[in-house]
């Protein structure tokens, strides 16, 4: 448990799929009927990997995150495409089936981490829970692994802290409880939607922190979800960038980060990168994103794209390998020199 | 820990107190005020103005008001609550007999409405929008609308007359054993238990919709969490808050009704005496019955107070 | 609402006003129950004021010969104990329980409204005193409160009315005095002041609109409130006293009855509930149509 693990962040990713979303739509049931809010999405996770999904609010980013648990609302529907676990399709799984694998294999942590906690019940009583409920333990056994937990996760006085209620703890501590609840039965596959947008900056850090040390200990596949550039400069070893529903490209971090193939994907790093900017991650690209029911079939980013040129850009544009391991969704890729961050 | 809420409680008491004195005070202020001689009542027929002044003095109706409400108040501190004019009984005795029947049948009636507002508002809520949603908002509404008194004569017609499951009228106490005093405070608890069933079906829908709605529901599903703990766990305790907090309001609505179910069906509790007092002119009786309701209401309010401890943990420390 | 709908609104307050009445009630009509609601409430003011012209018999008319006959086709609904017609009987008890209800509510909105708005605007130890009160006679059930008011008053209708006048001047009162608190301190009554109107004058032009939606939802649960204790006080024998014809009284001769006449609960039965229902059903429509202002006086 030393802060060595921190420096293994090159790692060669070698291992096994955890989790693979293969053509995935999903659609919502709006007043004007079912609108495809992810639109065949593809993605991967391996083991012992940190994949960023990075998008804008309204990019579909939190739906496909909540697809890959089997989370999504009553309202929201798999139209096709499918996601496997470990090699298990759990896209047209049963809910009861489902619950069997959720926490178990799959584990998330969520935005507000104090929301995220029962108020009515202690701290301990909820991460025991997942426990008792994938292992069958006795109170007692899942109580005492509790406690280990939350030493796991750097919860000091874990003895104490763990007969305390939500409302005693602090943002961050929610969200390390969170984290000792999502790792408790040990899964694969740990999703983080936005784990650190609503704590404090310094707070941030060691959530993150804790986060990578997490998984560089058990190996595991995270998909961190964020709006925040920085964020995914920091933890993350591939990348995927959405847009209106689309991944629009796909990259190893460095390689994004440095040479971006997608005039979005550079837009993003230039608003990161322009400091009176930081915090409204997209205030520097003009206009809007198209509302779902408006998506276009061709190029979604069009109109706000300064390299859009007519005839090219009016048809419909397939996710296509730019380098090894690139992809990006863009017709002028190949011509475009789009700056991305100086090393 | 334990101590602010007890310092909660130890404040809600002291505010009750003015409150249960102003009650009572109140009463006594109208009954001054009151067109009706309590001597004449007492008097009979056609009394002399002997008898009259006589009776006046026996009974201290002469005496200044206030010297007489404090004499009154007290006597009911020490537990002496004067003397029915009327039966010549001690009223204290009188009410204290009466006491555990009427709570008997209200808490029957808190059970019955109880299982009907968690089932009823539980399923509805479940299925939040759909026909079985609306139908059971259809039935909780419809049911609203059928006062106590109503509900006690049609379920005598159906199940008493129509069919003969349960007597008419007639009661037994809970001391001849739970079989009989069930047979006779059944319908008389249902009676009592409608509207309020409905209320807390409509109570117990909203609560259980919000609470689903909330970040932690998630974060249950996420656990992989089966539906039943997600609902009967996570949802219901932080439902119960605001479902507790109308069970103070039905409780005192369920003395209320118990005034005329108790008449109908023949039940000698609260409600019975409040009522005959009233024909009988019996202030005295009425005067306490008055303290003795309040002293039970606010008891319950309390009760209900010191519930949310338990079902909000934010309020133990603090 | 659009913008420019919105930017209208402020630029001009009396049409807002009447923009305002136009919304909630489009809403209002938009709300099935609350509609049927209306229709209802309508019907049975219809049938009170024109009783006398619709009863097909005299209500009041014993005929012993005619005792406990069901209904038939000279007497729709039956007869009861006396023989006297129940259509007729129910038709004029229409008029009585509506009349008397309107009389409840009129007087427990004369007395708590003033006592709300004066509790509300001067606030301090007069409010505190008011409330005490208020609070006090909110600690005894209904029904109990509503029976010692009557021992004290007399048995009788026009007491039992006083009686539930009472009983429901705290709901008046506890809306009025929040609003009024609300409203007070609001900018348009400190600009109102600043003109130099006289206190009076702003309570009548300025909190008494603010204060009239909530009301007027409190109003229709009230009556429904209403119903309900006038027709258990004369079901008690506390009301209405013989021959007079209110549905509290026929439901309390019907249940004599029950075992050889059980038709005659029903008639009774139903319009009471009815009359609940919809003025209840009424009071949810317009506090939803009513919405933010309702939720904003409490």
């Amino acid at each position: 448990m030393n802060m060595s693990a921190l420096e293994i962040t090159a790692e060669p990713h070698v291992g096994e799929v955890v989790m693979q979303a293969t053509d995935l739509t999903v659609e919502v049931s709006t007043e004007r009927g079912w609108v495809t809010i992810v639109d065949s999405v593809d993605l991967t996770v391996n083991r012992n990997e940190v994949v960023g999904l990075v998008g804008e609010s309204g990019s579909g980013k939190t739906l496909t995150s909540l697809s890959v648990m089997g989370l999504l609302p009553k309202n929201a529907r798999i139209s096709r495409g499918s996601v496997d676990l470990m090699g298990q399709r759990i896209s047209d799984m049963e809910e009861r089936k489902l619950a069997d694998v959720r926490g178990a294999k799959a584990a998330m942590i969520f935005q507000e981490p104090r929301r995220c906690l029962n108020p009515a019940f202690t701290v301990g009583d909820q991460v025991a829970e997942s426990l008792r409920r994938h292992r069958g333990w006795s109170r007692k056994r899942a109580m005492q692994h509790t406690i280990e937990l939350f030493k796991l996760v750097e919860i000091p006085q874990a003895e104490h802290r763990v007969k305390q209620y939500p409302h005693e703890f602090s943002g961050g501590m929610c969200q390390r409880v969170m984290l000792a609840m999502a790792i408790a039965c040990d899964p694969m596959l740990l999703i983080a939607d936005e784990p650190t947008t609503a704590l404090d900056v310094t707070v941030q850090r060691q959530v993150l922190e804790l986060i990578r040390r997490l998984q560089a200990e058990l190996g595991l596949g995270v998909l961190l979800i964020t709006h925040d550039l920085g964020v995914v400069a920091e933890m993350c070893d591939r990348v995927s960038v959405m847009y209106a529903g689309q991944v629009v490209e796909e990259a190893p971090a460095d390689e994004l980060f440095h040479n971006p193939q997608n005039p979005y994907t550079s837009a993003l790093l230039q608003s990161m990168l322009e400091p009176s900017r930081r915090g409204e991650p997209l205030g520097f690209i003009p206009g809007l994103v198209p509302a779902p029911h408006e998506f276009p079939a061709t190029c979604r980013f069009q109109d706000r794209c300064r390299h859009a040129v007519e005839e090219t850009c009016r048809q419909t544009i397939p996710l296509t390998s730019v380098a090894p391991g690139h992809l990006s969704r863009c017709a002028r890729a190949a011509e475009l020199d789009l700056p991305g961050v100086r090393a | 820990m334990v101590s602010s809420m007890t310092r909660f409680i130890g404040k809600r008491l002291l505010l009750a107190v003015p409150t249960i004195i102003l009650v009572t005070l109140l009463v006594f202020v109208l009954m001054e005020l009151s067109p009706t001689d309590p001597a004449a009542v007492l008097a009979g027929d056609n009394p002399t103005p002997e008898r009259l002044a006589e009776i006046r003095e026996l009974h201290g109706f002469d005496r200044p008001f206030l010297t007489r409400y404090l004499e009154w108040g007290w006597n009911a501190l020490q537990g002496d609550f004067g003397v029915s004019p009327v039966t010549h009984q001690s009223v204290l005795a009188d009410l204290m007999y009466r006491l555990p029947i009427t709570a008997s049948l209200v808490v029957l009636a808190l059970f019955f409405s109880l299982v009907m507002g968690v089932v009823l508002g539980t399923v509805a809520a479940l299925n939040k929008g759909g026909v079985v949603d609306w139908l059971m908002n259809s039935i909780a509404n419809l049911l609203m609308a059928i006062p106590p008194f109503v509900a006690a004569v049609l379920l005598v017609l159906f199940l008493a007359i129509l069919s003969p499951v349960f007597p008419a009228t007639g009661y037994a106490d809970l001391s001849t054993g739970i079989g009989p005093w069930l047979q006779f405070t059944t319908l008389p608890a249902l009676s009592l238990a409608i509207i309020p069933g409905a209320l807390l079906t409509r109570q117990v829908r909203g609560a259980l919709v919000d609470a689903l709605e909330e970040d932690y529901v998630r974060t249950a599903r996420a656990k992989g969490l089966q539906r039943r703990l997600i609902v009967g766990k996570h949802a219901a305790k932080n439902a119960a808050v605001p479902v507790v907090t109308v069970l103070g309001l039905v409780i005192t609505q369920m003395f209320g009704g118990a005034v005329v179910v108790e008449r109908i069906f023949a039940i000698p509790g609260l409600g019975s005496v409040s009522v005959e007092s009233v024909l009988n002119g019996d202030l005295i009786t009425l005067q306490g019955l008055v303290l003795l309701v309040a002293v039970l209401v606010t008891v319950v309010n309390l009760c209900v107070d010191a519930s949310y401890g338990y079902f909000n943990p934010r309020l133990r420390t603090r | 609402m659009s913008l420019a709908d919105s930017t209208n609104l402020s630029a001009t307050p009396p049409k807002r006003r009447r923009r305002l009445n136009n919304r909630v009630l489009r809403r209002l009509m938009r709300n099935k129950a609350a509609v049927a609601s209306m229709v209802v409430i309508f019907l049975l003011v219809v049938v009170a004021v024109f009783g006398d012209l619709l009863a097909p018999h005299d209500p009041n008319k014993v005929t012993l010969s005619l005792r406990l006959m069901g209904p038939s086709g000279d007497h729709l609904l039956g007869t009861d104990e006396l023989g006297r017609d129940v259509l007729s009987r129910l038709i004029v008890a229409t008029r009585v329980d509506l009349l008397a209800s309107a009389q409840a509510v009129g007087i427990a909105l004369s007395v708590g409204v003033p006592l709300g708005i004066v509790a509300g605007y001067l606030g301090g130890f007069t409010d505190a005193v008011l409330s005490r009160v208020i609070d006090a006679l909110m600690t005894l059930p209904p029904l109990i409160l509503a029976v010692v008011v009557v021992a004290i008053l007399g048995p009788g209708l026009r007491n039992a009315m006083f009686a539930i006048a009472i009983l429901i001047v705290p709901s008046f009162y506890r809306i009025v005095r929040a609003s009024t608190q609300g409203a007070r301190n609001e900018l348009y009554i400190e600009s109102a002041r600043a003109s130099g109107c006289g206190t009076w004058r702003i309570l009548w032009r300025h909190i008494l609109p603010a204060v009239a939606p909530p009301l007027l939802v409190q109003a229709s649960f009230s009556a429904s409130v209403v119903i309900v204790a006038e027709a258990s006080l004369s079901f008690l024998g506390l009301g209405a006293r013989v021959p007079q014809a209110t549905w509290g009284l026929m439901l309390n001769d019907a249940s004599s009855n029950l075992t050889t006449s059980a038709y005659l609960i029903y008639p009774p039965t139903v319009m009471v509930a009815i009359t609940i229902l919809a003025f209840s059903l009424l009071g949810d429509g317009l506090r939803d149509a009513l919405g933010r202002q309702t939720t904003d006086g409490k």
